[in-house]
């Protein structure tokens, strides 16, 4: 296969999903020669670096992390409520299976930092402006690899695509951002939604079991299942303080 | 005119089906030509042969949309005329900056496919499509359907530029990992 034929293939898309491109309506439009030398620009500016460069300093790139890497995190504590109802952000909540997951890395002024990306397809949402239906991407508080280890993450690390979950990621806005060493990027040009860490914010069904933190949890005590975890959801939800 | 009234004059070979596709859809097939191919002639060019295209495949094909069927037609007769004009080094477009980003998910050095191949790969490119979310799917077939700019495709959905580079690149490279997966690479 020749990147020729890769071009070509994308005819492949359906009527609908060409329909569905077709929606949003042209910004202002560049004569064409000025459009192929921007993105000439572009490409000279990205590629030979092999990453994108988000904002100043920030640079992004989809690879997977050293296999020797570690890191820790040092969590805030919250209570059972804090969690449900955060005061700090706006959460979404919602079931769906992973459908993706990539690595990267922020490369903020030559300080790196590793996480993951994860889609998951919605299936059913507590809140949140997203759909049942719809692929949304997260952007999770680790990378997701063997030999990867980092503390705090052990619910967050066993993501993986097919993995059925729910999940309460923070809902970025506008003023989200990460800054580390001298650079920040907004969280929303990486991602829509993000979890807080990797133990809280995620329910994940393992095959053989729930998968989740008991301790932040308590009531969910023999809690073994998402439908567990969603009858909850649904009690708790429906009575906001 | 409507569509249906359009395809109805290509089932009688009526010739006002050519005046009226080019009426509606003209300028929309001139676009996309020009995304790839870029100089004005060979756009002229590219459009007459869809129309001559459309005329001998419909009937029997009876599109249920006709705009998308034409553009399917124009993007490939764009691309069998880049790559002739390649060879003359002519003409400019995007497809030149589209082959080297989509060379990121190919194999260096694999073999053109066959005719099967091609359609089995058309086929795994709409599996692939289905699974991405919306935005990075309308972004990605703009970007390598319509042959757009980083830059307009930025401003038509209100985004930064790099924003659209960082979701472009990304979706690359899942569809690399899918290739991989379905022994395509």
């Amino acid at each position: 296969m020749t990147e020729t034929d890769l071009l070509r293939a994308v005819n492949g898309a359906s009527d609908q999903q060409l329909s569905h491109s077709e929606r949003a309506r042209p910004g202002r439009r560049l004569p064409v020669l000025l459009a192929a030398a921007a993105c000439a620009a572009l490409f000279l500016l990205f590629w030979p670096r092999g990453g994108t460069e988000l904002a100043p300093g920030v640079t992004l790139r989809y690879e997977d992390p050293d296999v020797s890497m570690s890191a820790a995190f040092d969590l805030a504590y919250f209570t059972e409520e804090e969690l449900l109802f955060p005061r700090r952000w706006e959460q979404a909540v919602f079931q769906g299976r992973v459908t993706s997951v990539l690595n990267l890395s922020l490369d903020f002024n030559g300080s790196k930092a590793w996480r993951a990306l994860a889609d998951i397809r919605v299936s059913r949402v507590w809140q949140g402006d997203v759909q049942a239906g719809e692929i949304v991407s997260v952007l999770l508080p680790c990378p997701v690899a063997e030999g990867v280890w980092v503390e705090d993450c052990q619910v967050a690390a066993r993501i993986e695509v097919g993995t059925e979950g729910i999940f309460l990621p923070i809902q970025y806005g506008p003023d989200a951002f990460w800054e580390q060493n001298g650079a920040s990027v907004r969280l929303r040009d990486i991602a829509p939604f993000g979890l807080a860490d990797g133990v809280r914010f995620a329910f994940l069904d393992g095959g053989d079991g729930l998968i989740y933190e008991p301790s932040a949890w308590p009531g969910l005590e023999g809690a073994s299942s998402l439908e567990d975890v969603a009858a909850f959801l649904d009690r708790r939800l429906a009575v906001r303080p | 005119m409507q569509d249906d009234r359009i395809i109805e004059l290509y089932f009688c070979r009526d010739q006002r089906a050519i005046a009226e596709t080019d009426a509606k859809y003209g300028a929309y097939c001139r676009a996309v030509a020009r995304n790839i191919l870029g100089l004005p002639q060979d756009v002229e060019e590219c459009v007459s042969d869809t129309w001559l295209q459309a005329w001998n495949a419909i009937p029997p094909r009876r599109p249920a949309r006709l705009k998308l069927f034409l553009a399917r037609i124009c993007r490939n007769l764009a691309l069998n005329r880049w790559e002739r004009e390649r060879a003359r080094k002519r003409g400019g477009g995007q497809t030149a900056l589209l082959l080297e980003e989509l060379g990121e998910c190919v194999a260096p050095g694999g073999d053109p496919a066959d005719q099967a191949q091609a359609r089995e790969l058309e086929r795994h490119i709409g599996v692939f499509l289905s699974r991405l979310p919306v935005r990075d799917r309308d972004l990605f077939l703009r970007r390598y359907f319509y042959a757009e700019s980083v830059k307009d495709i930025a401003a038509r959905y209100r985004l930064a530029e790099n924003q659209c580079s960082a979701a472009l690149s990304r979706t690359r490279k899942k569809l690399r990992t899918y290739l991989e997966q379905e022994e395509l690479l």
